[in-house]
């Protein structure tokens, strides 16, 4: 198209300043702790903060959890469903889905209201947001799995384990889990750039993920809020690096926002 | 009793009949072909024999044994998929050993009963290759080496060459062929393609709509056909229509010649129309002025068409067409189109009752 | 089977077996969506039409209707349309000047993965970003009024207000449409090629192909935009403190306990989002089954 070679650069150039700007001027803001200070003051006094690592502490292990709530509900029924009950397959991926529809927000009142007031261990709040964190990786890792299987010919796999001999644990183990990895590495990159940062629900559920503690120092400390911001995304870079290097064109929608 | 008996299976999905009462009987060492066009059921009939799908009745029995409700992992079957189905994170020397390791068998058995196998289908020097380094054949190489390891009692294939190319499956099936008469394993194969089929098999099973519509050697399938489906599904052949003239005597007449058939469908009547099929080789191109032998009719040449060891001639009698084989041969002049010709063929010819075209 | 002689029918026993075997596989998956998903939904629905002195009342929803929180409904409303709107314009824009050809090739990679990077970066630390540039003193603003002499915030524009949460909302806005149209472009160009290779320009292209096209993965993906920064919650609170009328942080306080009033006044708000999302969400299903079968 000879219109698009006018004004592509145009578009180019504009969309550069509007999305690296931002990213130079927080570069820029991060280093300017004041006279006195080194330029990397800031980064140093966050490095050095106890409540730094400990919520990257928590909020990793609640993503680790997240994940393997989400692969133990998904990965049997998608599984199944696309072995041996194709019918069921549609159900699987519109509960896979519906937590697109409720917002983060709305899911934290639901079990807040829910279950908040004395409901055995649900009542507990890591647990409550655990089981968040479980919804809202659904949808992802359900894309995953889905397109592993998809591409793995697991059906013929599966018939192929079993005319051997192989009992239902090693088809699962040695074949199917396996040949799954890189599609769940994946979908396992994503959730962790979304939880990585999520502030919403733990914020609500009082618990002090990184997410928190972002916002709590950057009510106090505006430099170590800009250096913080640069560290967020060079963790959420590394995480979707790792993400589309591993399966090209995850698109993502949802989350923390 | 035979060593497999697959008695009257059924088995439906929905209203569709997959496999509609089939019964084999399938002798030690033998291999037996499953032939038919896609979704005849013979994709269905063997997952029901090697235990992916239960039938909604019927019987599989192996050595006298009833397997028709043991699960997959106890029936000890062989089976290799059109799709190599190799596990992807497994060296080919692994997915062989695959089936001794999930029978417990000691390593120190294994490798040397791996190395047999891969040097039994060729594939000695690759044994520490994973599915994607190896070609489409070396893949189904190592998937008929894995399903062997075990010492199955049935080995089971599923259009195991569909999905190579024309030179590679040709090499292949010999060799598929050699194996299982060295080990003299009882072999199903299932294939839509006819030549295969007559080529590998010690008895073929023509399938159609879920039936087992003929059962017999290829030179039985080939030269007697059981009914119309089967002379046109085997090989190429002509349909003649004709109407009986007298049934008696079998004369029938086709655009004002006539010609005898030896067996006519019982019960025709005079002035009913049945259909003659032929196969191009079958039938000869004679001098207008020789001897007539049995069938002799006379005809316009329509098109030539060099086939590489023959030549193939489409004549018109009347408003149908005939295609002939004709051996290529220097001494005879090559049919002119549009000139006449005559053709010669045996009396001795499949005659069914003509539906309407 | 009627037709079956030597019949080994599925006994019932077997079925129950079978569907037991079957039902242990979405146990997990069934059990878990119960208890944290589609319970807690429902009670949000039961917490928003009871609780009145008559039992079922429906009180709270009339209530959406008082000014407050119809208004906070149009805020969400107004900010998710604005940024889906603008968003999609600018992301196929950008995506257009990656596949179309018009940029040079090995930007192409560059902009992808960036865009999968800002469509997640998101929350704390984009408002942090926004404000260390755009704040009060942040770069930009200091640069503009220092060097070019434009004060933004003599004219009226500030980052914690509707205009300064829309811009903030398009850094991952715009990368999203980016990701979710840069296949469907891809598509496109092929048709490009052969329409200029008839003779056809731009426009012509653009009318003729491009836009019957692109109607419904635009439709789509302009939704998908939209859901997107409608439960969007922790940009706009870090950004606004909270001050900010959008229904998110309008029941945030509520669950922090920060302003009183009543629980079920606060289901009554969550249930209004579920069902926009949800109608959202199913226009986009419709829109898409609609082009998948009129693709094929
Ligand atoms: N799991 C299934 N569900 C529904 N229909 C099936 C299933 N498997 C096979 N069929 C149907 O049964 C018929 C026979 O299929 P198949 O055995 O695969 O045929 P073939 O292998 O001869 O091509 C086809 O019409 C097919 O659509
Ligand atoms: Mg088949």
């Amino acid at each position: 198209m000879k219109g698009s070679r006018v004004w592509s650069p145009i578009v180019g150039v504009v969309a550069f300043l509007y999305f690296v700007v931002p990213l130079v001027a927080t570069a820029e803001f991060s280093v300017q702790e004041g006279p006195s200070h080194p330029f990397w003051a800031a980064y140093s006094s966050i490095l050095s903060s106890p409540q730094f690592w400990s919520s990257l502490r928590l909020s990793l292990f609640m993503a680790v959890s997240a994940v393997v709530i989400g692969l133990v509900i998904i990965v049997p029924a998608t599984y199944w469903a696309f072995l041996r009950a194709p019918r069921l397959q549609t159900w699987v991926e519109f509960i896979s889905i519906m937590p697109f529809v409720v917002p983060p927000i709305v899911l934290v009142l639901g079990l807040v209201h829910l279950y908040g007031n004395g409901f055995g261990p649900l009542s507990s709040r890591p647990i409550m947001l655990m089981a968040a964190y479980g919804v809202i990786s659904m949808p992802y890792l359900f894309r995953s799995v889905n397109n592993g299987l998809r591409s793995m010919d697991v059906r013929s796999l599966t018939e192929a384990a079993l005319s051997l001999g192989s009992s239902w644990p090693r088809v699962l183990f040695q074949v199917v889990f396996p040949n799954l990895r890189t599609a769940l590495l994946g979908g396992t990159f994503l959730v962790f750039a979304l939880i990585m940062g999520e502030y919403a629900m733990s914020s609500m559920l009082g618990l002090n993920t990184f997410g928190v503690y972002m916002l709590l120092t950057g009510e106090t400390r505006a430099h170590a809020a800009a250096a913080l911001a640069l560290i967020s995304l060079a963790l959420v870079w590394f995480l979707v690096g790792v993400m589309q290097a591993v399966n090209r064109g995850n698109v993502t929608i949802g989350g923390a926002r | 009793m035979a060593f497999l008996d697959i008695k009257d299976v059924h088995r439906q999905f929905g209203n569709q009949k997959a496999v509609d009462g089939v019964t084999i009987f399938v002798e030690r060492g033998e291999f037996i072909s499953l032939l038919g066009p896609s979704g005849s059921g013979k994709t269905t009939l063997l997952r029901i024999i090697a235990g992916f799908e239960y039938p909604d009745s019927g019987s599989i029995v192996v050595d006298g044994e009833d397997l028709t409700r043991t699960p997959p992992q106890r029936r000890n079957m062989g089976m290799v998929f059109q799709s190599y189905a190799l596990f992807p994170n497994m060296t080919a020397a692994d997915n062989v050993a695959f089936g001794l390791r999930t029978r417990h068998v000691p390593s120190a058995q294994i490798v040397p009963r791996v190395a047999e196998l891969l040097t039994l289908v060729g594939l000695s020097e690759k044994t520490g290759r994973y599915p994607h380094q190896l070609s489409g054949g070396e893949q189904q190489r190592v998937a008929l080496a894995r399903a062997l390891a075990p010492n199955p009692r049935v080995l089971l294939l599923d259009e195991p060459l569909s999905a190579l190319d024309a030179k590679i499956r040709v090499t292949l099936r010999a060799e598929i062929r050699r194996i299982q008469r060295t080990l003299g394993i009882t072999t199903l194969y299932v294939t839509h393609d006819q030549e295969e089929a007559l080529a590998m098999s010690d008895r073929v099973v023509v399938f159609n709509q879920g039936r087992a519509v003929q059962i017999g050697h290829p030179e039985d399938i080939y030269d007697r056909p059981a009914n119309a489906f089967v002379s046109s599904f085997v090989g190429s052949t002509n349909r003649l229509h004709v109407q009986v003239i007298d049934a008696a005597s079998g004369t029938c007449a086709i655009a004002g010649q006539t010609l005898h058939v030896d067996e006519l469908p019982a019960g025709v009547a005079e002035g009913t129309l049945v259909d003659l099929w032929l196969r191009p080789e079958r039938i000869h191109v004679v001098d207008p002025d020789a001897p007539a032998g049995s069938n002799r009719l006379q005809g316009i040449v329509e098109d030539t068409m060099f086939l590489g060891a023959s030549s193939g001639v489409r004549l018109s009698i009347g408003d149908q067409s005939v295609m002939v084989d004709v051996p290529r041969d220097s001494n005879r002049p090559t049919p002119v189109i549009g000139g006449a010709i005559s053709i010669d063929f045996s009396s001795a010819v499949t005659a069914t009752m003509g539906d309407p075209l | 089977m009627p037709n079956a002689p030597t019949a080994t029918t599925v006994s019932p026993m077997r079925r129950a077996n079978h569907i037991w075997a079957n039902s242990v596989w979405f146990l997990p998956l069934g059990i878990f969506a119960l208890l944290f998903l589609l319970l807690p939904s429902i009670g949000l629905f039961i917490g928003s039409v009871t609780g009145g002195p008559h039992g079922v009342t429906l009180s709270y929803f009339g209530q959406l209707f008082q000014n407050q929180y119809l208004d906070a409904y149009k805020v969400s409303i107004e900010l998710s349309a604005t940024t889906a709107i603008v968003g999609a314009a600018a992301g196929v824009a950008l995506a257009w000047a990656v596949v179309g050809g018009g940029l040079p090739g090995f930007l192409r990679p560059f902009f992808l993965t960036f865009s999968g990077v800002a469509s997640n970066f998101a929350g704390i630390p984009l408002a942090f970003a926004f404000t260390a540039s755009l704040g009060p003193v942040g770069l930009v603003t200091l640069f503009l009024s220092n060097h070019i002499g434009l004060n933004l915030y003599k004219h009226g524009f500030s980052l914690f207000g509707f205009t300064g949460l829309a811009i903030t909302y398009l850094y991952f806005q715009i990368p999203l449409m980016v990701l979710l149209m840069v296949p469907a472009l891809d598509h496109l160009k092929q048709w490009g090629e052969a329409a200029s290779n008839l003779g056809a320009n731009s426009w012509q292209f653009w009318w003729h192909i491009g836009l019957p096209i692109l109607r419904l993965p635009l439709l789509g993906a302009t939704l998908l935009l939209f859901g997107n920064s409608f439960g969007a919650y922790a940009t706009a609170y870090a950004l606004t403190s909270g001050m900010i009328n959008l229904v998110p942080i309008v029941i945030g306080q509520e669950l922090s306990g920060n302003v009183v009033f009543s629980p079920n006044l606060a289901d009554a708000l969550a249930v209004g989002m579920i069902v926009i999302m949800i109608t959202v969400f199913a226009v986009y299903l419709i829109t898409n089954r609609n082009e998948a079968r009129w693709q094929r």
